[in-house]
């Protein structure tokens, strides 16, 4: 007897243990959002109590739902604890539930879409109560009962009474209301010529082909949100144009507008981006130049350029968002540059690197025009975090104030700061994001000159080419890696062009450059150095000649030097006029 | 505790539901295993899988019942003798199994414990490999699965019907079930009908749980209870209410032979229920006009489905299911090649609902009474339908549609060969009998009323009997839904 005793009481403690975690897992599902740790954990629990209760207990998991309480068998499991209004208590009894059943092999999915439901309507705001979602949520291991007795009233027992008696009768009663007409109310026109009235309906009219049920089960399964949503804008925008006063447009656009920003508070840009480039198509199609849908255009336009409108974009990133990383610069390229400065506060915010370069990527148009934002925002506090990261987009920013920007970070004292400062520059054209870059060449790090040297030459700045050439024939440049000097000579070329052939013929010529100690390593760089205007580069252009007169100079140039160089230029030398003349070759 | 007849009621119909859906998985999962059993050797670790799927189905099952039953009943299965339906998802699963099961001449078996996952492998590979030597089958089986020990399982024998104890108590309260649900669509959709100012206050959750019990029910359609059946109910007074009702109810049932989910066949009843949404902002004085329209009422009356786009103003967000009740209600009038109305400047991809419930709503309109038109025969609705495919409505969703009610409609009057008059009931399930469907005969060949017997006309004793053509309900005096319901 007293093991029976043992045997119940453990039966409850462990309908217990489910049912108290499973209030505490429904109130910090309201508290956390979806992706947190410690909801995560609770979860966990939650199933593992579960596992706990049909590890002692073999049948399923029954709780009565009364106003007070909730019941397994006769025991109290559950006692309301407070009056507010979304208590579990007062949510699951006023919806109509009076009982949930939990079967063995419940599973984390469905239980967590159950909690999800209950959550779900416990706001006001939602169209389906409880019960219609439990219904439509298809469980297999989740059973409840529900009361619909809302159903019955207003008259309704006297309507059963009347379909009763009229579907008992075996023969038809007469219509309650011999005198009525009925309605016309006909909405359809039918064309009966074809009809084969005296045959037969033959048995082919009902043989589905395999190929057909496929189709017709491959329809039957597809959900495409994006294109029920596409159709309905076609809808609305249609019935806009069709709907006579100022009010109705009005509702409309709002419908319109809130169809789509659903989809973002969904996290879904994907589908957001692709209902907002559906409404852009159609007025530039068969909307085109239709007033009211111009309107449309100008509202999504308005509602988007207000800063205000993006406060919560990075709160959606963190914790909603669930799709392609691809589908952020996609999304953010709909948002008018005037919301800019919002979308760079929410760029502070976001977690994950990956996001965060998604949503770099996409800010990199925005900041074409948004330069002064761009300063505005590194100058706040928000920007210290990501200081680093926003600094790159200031490169691509048309207004001077972003270069005199860069200029303030290539001379910070921080290396990594000067780094990305001087990546940058790189994206700019202007010549004062050129002599910037000049200014790097001198930096102490070697990663920032070689990436100044690759901006320059990739800008092919020749203004700065004056200033290359002097820095090159600086003394203390000549204390620099070979490899260092070699690109310098390089980037001189590539800046300088045919400016750049007399310098370098003249460091050939000289008996000794500088202190004389390092003769060879410069005089090999000039010979690469000329080399590179009249060799191929790596993607098969023609490099800085394309005059084959000026070619012709330079490969004369070349062979003239021939004895009076020591052997490793002599060699160098010969190497490039070996190449050259192989291209000949090979261009006959 | 429960004890309100109203709360068994609601928990019954969606416990059929929910059974029906954890027999449809078993099928699935036993039909794979068994054939997983026929082609690989059971070492192969593909068994892990299906084996899973079945042991956790069937303990699912264990759950509400001492024992787990499956029939094959002809060509039906049942699971703890309730019909486990099948729809075009399932075809495959459901006839294999069946077939297979009948071919080793057994009936079926029943389970008196869920067997672990190893046994349940051992069951299937020796269930795959056997095969019957005698007619006596499942005699054969018995022997031979207690042999190796497996004497949780016991073979049953072939049988041409089932018999249940509870079955009568359950028709009754199923009957009274099914027209309660009906009564309150009525309602709900009267309801409705009076927030012509405020379309908004339309309490869009009644509605919804009305739908979802007619979902349920569609799922308890046996031999007693045509689901169908009930869109027979007519009534002239109040077309408007009952041919949205009627809609509904014709568009689940299409819905479930398709396959649907049950979720969405939720979401195609509520749309089909709302279709003539539009409607309620037409005048009154057009609305219940009661002699033919004038041109330009006409065009007002045309207007209805556009109109229907007010049901956005109040949406709190995207939820696909309103999406669709909305395209339904607008699209409905619009035809598979794009004619119809309105006029769309974006040609319209129409919407599976809206395509199907286009053709309910031809359906339950051209059966019924009008002030302007006798009704016409659903075989001839039919016919219809049928000369319009392809033009007004889909061609394939036309022959799913005449697969789902038959040559010979549910709901029609026959008359047979022998000059008896008789009610069409349900479609035969096998679909080389559709044009031979179950029958109630409900007149002799003089017109006197007769006791009515569910007969099934592909069964060898009923051969004889032939349905010559359809005929008037009216004339013979017959109240059809009082066969079908």
């Amino acid at each position: 007897m007293g093991q029976t005793e043992q045997q119940i009481s453990a039966d409850v403690r462990a309908a217990k243990d489910v049912v108290q975690h499973f209030v505490k897992v429904r109130k910090s599902m309201r508290i956390y959002l979806q992706n947190n740790e410690v909801l995560t954990r609770l979860k966990q629990e939650l199933s593992r109590r579960f596992a706990a209760f049909f590890e002692t207990v073999s049948g399923p998991l029954e709780i009565t739902i009364s106003r007070n309480d909730l019941t397994y068998g006769d025991t109290v499991v559950y006692q309301k604890d407070g009056t507010d209004e979304d208590e579990l208590l007062f949510q699951l009894y006023r919806s109509g539930l009076r009982s949930l059943t939990f079967h063995q092999g419940v599973e984390k999915d469905e239980l967590f879409k159950f909690l999800g439901m209950l959550n779900q309507t416990a706001d006001q705001n939602v169209q389906d109560d409880l019960v219609t979602l439990l219904w439509s949520g298809e469980f297999r291991f989740i059973q409840y009962y529900a009361i619909d007795d809302y159903l019955e009233e207003g008259g309704a027992e006297e309507g059963m009474k009347a379909l009763e008696a009229r579907v008992d009768s075996p023969t038809p009663l007469p219509p309650p209301n011999p005198e009525a007409a009925g309605p016309y109310n006909e909405d359809v026109e039918m064309d009966l010529s074809r009809v084969k009235a005296d045959q037969r309906l033959p048995r082919e009219a009902a043989g589905l082909s395999e190929r057909e049920t496929a189709l017709l089960l491959k329809e039957v399964e597809e959900h495409d949100t994006a294109q029920l949503l596409k159709t309905t804008v076609e809808i609305a925008l249609e019935a806009m144009v069709a709907e006579s006063t100022r009010d109705q447009e009005n509702k409309l656009t709002e419908v319109v507008i809130a169809l789509g920003q659903s989809l973002i508070d969904e996290g879904d840009f994907k589908t957001a981006a692709q209902y907002y480039g559906h409404i852009d198509q159609l007025s530039r199609t068969e909307f085109k130049s239709v007033p009211q849908v111009l309107r449309v255009q100008q509202q999504i336009k308005f509602t988007f350029a207000n800063p205000a409108h993006w406060k919560n974009l990075a709160g959606l990133l963190n914790d909603v968002f669930t799709g392609d990383l691809n589908d952020i610069p996609r999304f953010l390229a709909l948002i008018p540059d005037t919301a800019m400065p919002e979308l760079l506060n929410q760029y502070a915010q976001i977690q994950s690197p990956n996001l965060r370069k998604a949503f770099l990527d996409g800010l990199l148009p925005h900041s074409e025009k948004n330069g002064a934002a761009l300063v505005n925002f590194l100058g706040s506090a928000a920007a210290r975090p990501v200081l680093r990261e926003v600094i790159a987009l200031l490169g691509r920013a048309e207004d001077p104030k972003a270069v005199e920007m860069l200029g303030k970070y290539v001379r910070d004292p921080d290396p990594r700061i000067r780094r990305e400062a001087v990546f940058a520059l790189g994206r700019g054209k202007s010549n004062d994001a050129a002599n910037l870059l000049v200014q790097c060449l001198d930096d102490e790090d070697l990663e920032i000159r070689t990436t100044a040297l690759r901006n320059l030459m990739s800008m092919q700045a020749n203004t700065t080419f004056p200033r290359l050439k002097a820095l090159l024939e600086r003394s203390d440049f000549e204390e620099r890696e070979f490899q260092e000097k070699m690109r310098f000579s390089l980037a001189l070329a590539k800046v300088g062009s045919w400016q750049s052939v007399s310098f370098f013929a003249a460091v050939l010529n000289r008996k000794s450059l500088f202190s004389g100690k390092n003769d060879v390593e410069l005089k090999l760089c000039a010979v690469q150095a000329l080399g590179s205007l009249v060799s191929v580069d790596g993607d098969g252009d023609q490099m800085a000649f394309s005059d084959r007169t000026d070619r012709a100079q330079v490969e004369q140039l070349l062979r003239t030097q021939g004895n009076n160089q020591p052997k490793p230029v002599r060699e160098k030398i010969d190497e490039i006029l070996k190449s050259l003349d192989r291209r000949k070759g090979s261009v006959r | 505790m429960r004890n309100t007849g109203m709360m068994e009621a609601a928990g019954a119909s969606s416990r059929d539901a929910q059974i029906n859906l954890n027999g449809r998985e078993f099928v699935r999962a036993f039909a794979a295993l068994i054939k997983t059993a026929s082609i690989y050797d059971p070492k192969n670790t593909i068994f892990n899988q299906p084996v899973e799927a079945v042991h956790k189905s069937v303990s699912r099952l264990f759950d509400d019942n001492a024992t787990v039953t499956v029939d094959v009943v002809v060509d039906e299965i049942y699971i703890n003798r309730n019909l486990i339906k099948m729809d075009m998802a399932i075809f495959g699963s459901y006839k294999q199994l069946g077939e297979d099961l009948l071919s080793k001449n057994l009936g079926g078996f029943e389970l008196s414990a869920n067997p672990n996952m190893d046994q349940w492998k051992q069951f299937a590979v020796l269930l795959a490999r056997f095969k019957a030597s005698t007619e006596e089958g499942w005699r054969e089986a018995n022997e031979l699965f207690s042999r190796q020990g497996m004497t949780w399982v016991t073979f049953t024998e072939k049988k041409e019907r089932l018999e249940s104890a509870e079955h009568v108590a359950d028709v009754k309260s199923r009957r009274t079930r099914a027209l309660r649900n009906y009564t309150q669509a009525l309602s709900v959709m009267r309801e409705a009908m009076t927030h012509l100012e405020d379309p908004d206050k339309i309490d869009t959750r009644q509605a919804k749980r009305v739908v979802h019990n007619l979902v349920d029910l569609s799922f308890e359609d046996d031999d007693d209870f045509s689901f169908m059946g009930l869109s027979s109910i007519k009534n002239h007074d109040e077309y408007t209410y009952n041919h949205m009702v009627n809609v509904c109810i014709i568009s689940i049932a299409f819905g479930q032979k398709l396959g649907l989910k049950k979720s969405h066949m939720g979401e195609l009843g509520i749309s089909a229920l709302f279709h003539d949404y539009g409607k309620l902002f037409i005048p009154l004085r057009i609305l219940n006009k009661s002699t033919k329209f004038t041109d330009e009422e006409w065009e007002i009356m045309k207007s209805h489905p556009l109109l229907a786009v007010r049901l956005l103003y109040n949406l709190k967000g995207v939820s696909p299911s309103s999406i669709k009740r909305l395209l339904v209600a607008m699209q409905h009038h619009i035809n598979y090649n794009a004619t119809g109305y309105p006029a769309f400047r974006v040609p319209q991809k129409l919407h599976l609902y809206s395509r199907i419930v286009s053709i309910a709503d031809t359906y339950d309109a051209m059966t019924t009474r009008r002030c302007y038109q006798e009704p016409f025969a659903p075989d001839f609705v039919l016919k219809y339908l049928l000369s319009e495919a392809g033009r007004k409505y889909d061609p394939i969703l036309i022959k799913a549609f005449i697969n789902t009610l038959g040559i010979w409609p549910v709901g029609s009057c026959v008359e047979l060969n022998t000059g008896h008059i008789a009610v069409v009931c349900k479609t035969n399930p096998r679909p080389e009998h559709l044009e031979r469907p179950y029958i109630k005969v409900v007149r002799d060949r003089s017109g006197n009323m007769m006791d009515p017997q569910l007969r099934d006309l592909s069964h060898p004793s009923q051969a004889s009997l032939k349905i010559m053509r359809c005929v008037d309900s009216e004339k013979y005096n017959i109240n059809v839904p009082h066969y079908l319901v």
